[in-house]
């Protein structure tokens, strides 16, 4: 559809603004190359430019009905296509007279096709060309949609219509849905300060809520989501200590499997596929975890020294484990932290803190080279 | 709590405000009070919300992220936890953690090719191809994957977000812990378009002494981020991680 093209000096009209743009992009009629290549391709709020020593050229993105992007392959780099309408407007004037095709295609030679691909949807989502008229292009294509509305409702012409028509639905429902989601937005502002009021009070020691009231006021700051002192040292807050009581149930068994040792993520990993639905937070992991050794579960949560945390079987015996470490480096001579994971198939980064722990121990010398960080027996 | 209706209620409601806005009434239970009324109503509301617009949340990715960066103004957190209003009403929650598994599960894949750094272009064509081919799960993008990120490090894993200089450029994941100075994420950075260096072209582009050349590539090797490529002409040090990003920005699949 390269005859929707048209010249263009290239200035940015008013309430227009720019989005991004990308070098070594050229434009294709359909699939046929053009002599118009390797360009520069900007992407504004109400069009595509595209630009190189000899012409400005511009593509209005209400004709654009939809956009997807095409692979590379053996013959060319990614594509951004881009199916246009076929509008009733006077063809303005443009490299084109005529085509034969429904869709332009441009070629990223140089990259940045998926970030124009997502960039070009947003815009074709919210659609900021109908929000103030520029020049009248506008106009005469809301009105052209209505009568081709009532004449065109076979053929491509049709498609292309019913296609505008659910985008402008989508878009009104979409409003809608901002518009209601700011109102929203303004009660849950209102709560939060009132919170932030309550929370300076308790802080301040200026308070008079019973416990009772306290643990009320906590459950409303995790249920909104807000982030507050308050709801750090919280002295077992009921979904958290049964939390840690599920948790530390399921964690045993897979404990037992990975060697005794896991970090924090491939638990959470483990627990959400087990579950299904209803995941927990990040969060919720860490605050049930904090809670396993204070309630004697058979898990507990450790902190290693470089700030990795790991779930841990409470009955594991450091000495012990730090000696069987030793004892493996021994028997080949020296160990490095990915030899040892692979070993006995616990992570990488829990193998080098073992290592690390071994030789604070006493049990292990490091020897640090490019080659990288290798454990041996200390004979010292 | 009964919501006053009528005259009695209207006297009532009239009575709470005088006593509430009274100089002295400055009790931390008031406050309370008037936030677990707002908190019935908001419930209500966003319980009303989720009715008609559950589903945008999920497949509309310019709509969600909205809805992230006004909750992100407010002060409210909707992924903190999934007992929250926001996970339970709107489900966002599970969409997010969802992602956040899915996103380990990517990077402890590649993470024995490239050392535990990735690409977010990569990262999220490789989370995708992971979803499935249904369109819904196709509608995750770029900020989905930050986001879900920034929940991932409060488990303290090491997942790290290396931005480019002036946010002009390829934005990287690191998966593993290991602390990359500024002297290593300014090569890192440099690397725009290409995902290979050699000593020459540092020199001319930082001025660095050879000393701190040195150092700084001896430290990436160890770390498995940083591969020899000697050739016999010249040794080119090059980054897994960013070789295939270039991949990627070509728009090759992975």
């Amino acid at each position: 559809m390269a005859d929707r093209l048209a010249w263009t000096d290239g200035q940015l009209h008013v309430g227009e603004v720019m989005i991004t743009s990308q070098n070594g992009v050229s434009i294709n009629d359909g699939s046929e190359k053009t002599d118009y290549q390797k360009g520069l391709i900007t992407l504004t709020s109400h069009r595509i430019l595209w630009q190189d020593k000899s012409a400005q050229i511009e593509l209005p993105l209400s004709v654009v009905i939809f956009s997807e992007k095409k692979d590379a392959s053996l013959t060319s780099k990614a594509r951004l296509i881009c199916t246009l309408s076929r509008g009733q407007e006077p063809k303005r004037p443009g490299p084109f007279a005529s085509s034969r095709h429904d869709e332009i295609q441009f070629e990223f030679r140089e990259g940045g096709c998926n970030d124009f691909l997502r960039l070009i949807q947003e815009e074709l989502v919210k659609k900021r060309w109908l929000l103030q008229p520029v020049k009248s292009t506008t106009t005469t294509t809301t009105m052209s949609s209505t009568t081709s509305d009532r004449s065109h409702r076979t053929g491509i012409s049709g498609i292309e219509n019913h296609l505008q028509h659910q985008l402008n639905v989508q878009h009104q429902s979409i409003s809608g849905a901002f518009q209601d989601l700011n109102k929203l937005m303004q009660q849950a502002k209102e709560m939060v300060n009132i919170s932030k009021t309550i929370a300076t009070k308790i802080q301040e020691k200026r308070n008079d809520l019973t416990s009772d009231e306290t643990i009320r006021f906590r459950s409303y700051l995790l249920s909104l989501g807000i982030d507050n002192p308050v709801t750090k040292e919280s002295a077992g807050n009921q979904y958290h200590t049964s939390l840690a009581k599920e948790l530390s149930s399921v964690l045993e068994k897979a404990l037992k499997d990975t060697n005794g040792i896991m970090t924090l993520s491939d638990a959470y990993c483990r627990i959400n596929r087990a579950r299904g639905y209803e995941l927990i937070s990040p969060e919720d992991l860490l605050n049930a975890a904090v809670h396993m050794e204070e309630l004697n579960l058979p898990v507990r949560l450790r902190v290693l020294s470089s700030g990795t945390k790991s779930f841990e079987l409470t009955n594991r015996n450091e000495k012990k484990d730090l000696q069987e470490i030793a004892n493996l480096a021994e028997s080949s001579i020296s160990m490095s932290a990915d030899q040892l994971a692979n070993l006995i198939g616990i992570p990488v980064i829990v193998a080098r803190e073992r290592l690390i722990a071994a030789e604070t121990y006493g049990l292990l010398c490091r020897d640090d080279s490019i080659e990288g960080l290798r454990f041996y027996p200390n004979q010292f | 709590m009964r919501r006053g209706v009528g005259i009695s209620g209207i006297n009532q409601q009239l009575l709470e405000k005088a006593k509430f806005n009274e100089k002295g009434s400055e009790l931390a239970r008031d406050h309370l009070d008037k936030l677990a009324k707002q908190f019935e109503t908001f419930r209500d509301n966003l319980e009303s919300f989720a009715e008609k617009h559950k589903n945008e949340i999920k497949k509309d990715i310019a709509f969600r992220r909205q809805f992230q960066e006004m909750c992100a103004t407010v002060g409210v957190d909707p992924l903190a936890s999934s007992k929250g209003f926001w996970s339970q009403a709107l489900g966002v929650g599970d969409f997010y953690y969802e992602l956040t598994v899915q996103i380990v599960e990517v990077c402890v894949a590649t993470s024995s090719q490239n050392g535990g750094l990735i690409s977010l272009d990569e990262l999220l064509l490789r989370v995708r191809k992971a979803r499935g081919k249904s369109r819904s799960a196709q509608d995750v993008s770029h900020d989905d994957i930050l986001r879900a990120i920034k929940k991932l490090r409060i488990l303290g894993d090491g997942f790290t977000v290396i931005e480019p200089a002036n946010n002009q450029g390829r934005i990287l994941i690191q998966s593993i812990p290991g602390e990359l100075s500024m002297d290593h994420t300014a090569i890192l950075n440099s690397l725009q378009t290409r995902s290979s260096f050699t000593v020459e072209q540092l020199r001319e582009q930082f001025k660095w002494s050879d000393e701190r050349i040195k150092t700084a590539i001896d430290f990436m090797i160890k770390e498995g981020l940083l591969w020899i490529d000697n050739n016999g002409r010249n040794i080119e040090y090059y980054f897994p991680g960013l070789f295939t990003a270039q991949r990627v920005t070509a728009g090759e699949s992975v």
